[in-house]
């Protein structure tokens, strides 16, 4: 599981393309955290009060989704999804700078490609008005958030070909995303 | 270019360009319905929507969450000074106590990696006091991680289990005997090699030592009960003990071991939700990659590919094994179990061989790829933590690799050891 690093651009437009980033995570965050309490609320409910929340299971869904989806910009932006990098390390710089390029363009054109068809989804669901069976939330608003997803992964995309093409050779190095933190003590030290 | 070309020159050359696997499933995906399927690209969303509208794939974030917040918040910690407190004084003591935690952390958090760095951080300096060697150490280290993608709650379980359609429940019963056989096996070696060093019985502790400590891991040690005690008195589902074992790990680190402030489990939150999305978002794609493989015949090709063929039930399960094994060197094994699962499942019914079987050995299969070179992750993690060469780790972990290929192929071909466990609870 490894994955490709870019940094941030620098100045007044970085610190914005930074807080962006924060806020979609920290908005995903709180989706996690609501998903991850409505689902003990309702073990709770059926155990203790015999009120079981029936629109759990749905929203639960719903929520994790759009957490997921809304990480999808600072994935893409440090290229944090992940890659089999089995050809990249063994190039020289130059041509690693090409792949990544190029990877990234395609990316980005798929991800186009995506957003038009997901976006006819959505317009599709909400003309028909149609809502989930329990929680009846709008299916645009379920929908909708694939749409997102490939949105902000397009945007993400043409940050990071520009942080390439700026010549931030952080872009080029091998990050490991092991998501154990003292792995990432060990490497800070 | 037939379909059946494309389906596999496609993944192939833009894994091999390093695209995202999620965008490799994609691309895939969409050069199929747009070249050779006369359907509208409006299903490519729609599929990887309903991908992940499955309650039971839930687990994996609340697992995630639950085994990070145990790896933080001190557990790894207590249940190595509980081991070794109780068998400290044993021949053997210091590894066989690095199997033992890596099985309990294993069912704890569910994650590979973080079971090298919780229990490797505290094992390693006390296995080289203790006269073991580097390259034994690391070695024990970075493949006793492996078994906690086998010990129940298994991440690749939980994956496989969505993607087979099985249940998650008997595949975690299921994985309990192969896990505890990887961990017999190792123990056995770590016996026969710590013949030759001397300094290996020092562990001691006091009667009111011994039972302050135990008595400290205990809450630790309710993680796994609360989880499989959950799941199989049928109190809980899979998904819904996942997200009770979060807040479980919640109570014990922050309120009864008092080593996570609110703004680091705030940490732990953010890093779930990232590692969940680097994860569901494959998911989503393996989804819409598997309905055009499906759609368009592609595992029927291939189970009368391997009908016409000579090979039999053992030797295509070898095959498989080989393949399988092969891939987890190459390729992460989330990846690989979401890619590979649609591919590999016709063949396998085809063959007679029982879903919950496979799934086992799926997962054994990746989880020695966690620890085999050149890209097994748990070999980055040591290299990261302990900063030793990857030659020195790679050398170390020889003997455990032919271990468990051993122990692997004992799994495959006698189908009774996971069996037996899924019998349990259905």
């Amino acid at each position: 599981m490894t994955t490709d690093h870019a940094a941030s651009p620098p100045g007044a437009f970085g610190k914005a393309v930074n807080g962006f980033m924060f806020l979609l995570a920290q908005i995903a965050s709180i989706c996690f955290a609501a998903a991850l309490v409505i689902n003990f609320a309702n073990v709770v409910g059926r155990y203790v009060f015999h009120a079981p929340i029936f629109w759990a299971e749905e929203i639960t869904i719903i929520l994790i989704i759009w957490a997921v989806c809304l990480m999808s910009f600072r994935l893409t932006l440090r290229g944090e999804h992940l890659v089999t990098d089995i050809l990249r390390p063994y190039l020289p710089v130059s041509m690693q700078k090409i792949l990544v390029t190029l990877t990234t363009l395609a990316g980005m054109a798929l991800s186009i490609f995506i957003v038009y068809y997901a976006f006819k989804v959505v317009d599709l669901v909400h003309r028909m008005g149609q809502v989930t069976v329990v929680a009846e939330l709008p299916k645009s608003v379920a929908y909708g958030s694939i749409l997102v997803c490939f949105v902000l992964a397009v945007a993400g995309a043409a940050l990071r070909i520009g942080n390439l093409l700026k010549g931030d050779r952080r872009a080029l190095s091998p990050h490991d995303t092991l998501d154990v933190p003292e792995v990432a003590e060990a490497r800070a030290a | 270019m037939s379909l059946s070309f494309a389906l596999a020159a496609v993944p192939a050359v833009t894994l091999i360009c390093g695209l995202p696997i999620y965008l490799v499933l994609l691309a895939s995906s969409a050069v199929a319905i747009l070249m050779y399927m006369n359907v509208p690209a409006t299903v490519i969303p729609q599929i990887m929507f309903g991908g992940l509208d499955k309650f039971a794939l839930l687990a994996v974030p609340f697992f995630i969450f639950a085994g990070d917040i145990m790896a933080r918040g001190g557990v790894s910690r207590r249940i190595v000074d509980c081991i070794l407190a109780l068998f400290g004084r044993q021949r053997a003591a210091r590894p066989i106590t690095t199997i033992a935690a890596s099985e309990f952390f294993g069912a704890v958090s569910g994650s590979s990696p973080a079971t090298v760095a919780a229990v490797g951080k505290l094992m390693y300096p006390s296995l080289r006091e203790g006269g073991y060697g580097e390259k034994f150490s690391l070695g024990l280290i970075t493949s006793a991680g492996g078994i906690a993608s086998v010990m129940p709650p298994s991440i690749l379980m939980i994956l496989y289990g969505a993607s087979a359609e099985e249940s998650v429940a008997e595949l975690f019963a299921a994985g309990v005997i192969p896990a505890l056989l990887l961990g017999l096996a190792t123990v056995l070696y770590i016996l026969w090699y710590a013949r030759k060093v001397p300094k290996s019985q020092d562990v001691k502790r006091s009667g009111p030592e011994t039972l302050r400590l135990v008595l400290g891991a205990l809450p630790a040690l309710g993680t796994p009960v609360v989880i499989l005690g959950g799941i199989y008195s049928g109190i809980f589902s899979p998904t819904e003990s996942a997200g009770v074992a979060g807040i479980y790990g919640i109570l014990v680190t922050r309120f009864i071991y008092r080593e996570l402030s609110w703004k680091e489990l705030w940490t732990v939150v953010e890093s779930s939700t990232r590692l969940t999305a680097q994860i569901l978002i494959v998911v989503a794609a393996s989804g819409v990659f598997s309905w055009v493989l499906t759609t368009s015949g592609v595992p029927q090709q291939v189970v009368n590919f391997v009908g016409s063929s000579s090979e039999g039930y053992w030797s295509t399960l070898l095959l498989i094994n080989i393949f399988l094994l092969i891939v987890g060197c190459l390729i992460d094994p989330i990846s690989a179990i979401v890619l590979l699962t649609p591919i590999l499942l016709p063949i396998v019914q085809h063959l007679g061989i029982d879903l919950v079987h496979f799934g086992v050995i799926m997962a054994v299969n990746l989880s020695i790829g966690m620890f085999t070179p050149p890209f097994g992750l748990n070999i980055f993690t040591s290299h990261a933590l302990f900063g030793a060469r990857m030659s020195t780790i790679c050398a170390g972990l020889v003997p455990f690799i032919l271990l468990q290929v051993s122990v692997l192929f004992l799994i495959t071909f006698v189908p009774w050891l996971s069996l037996v466990g899924a019998s349990w609870v259905k």
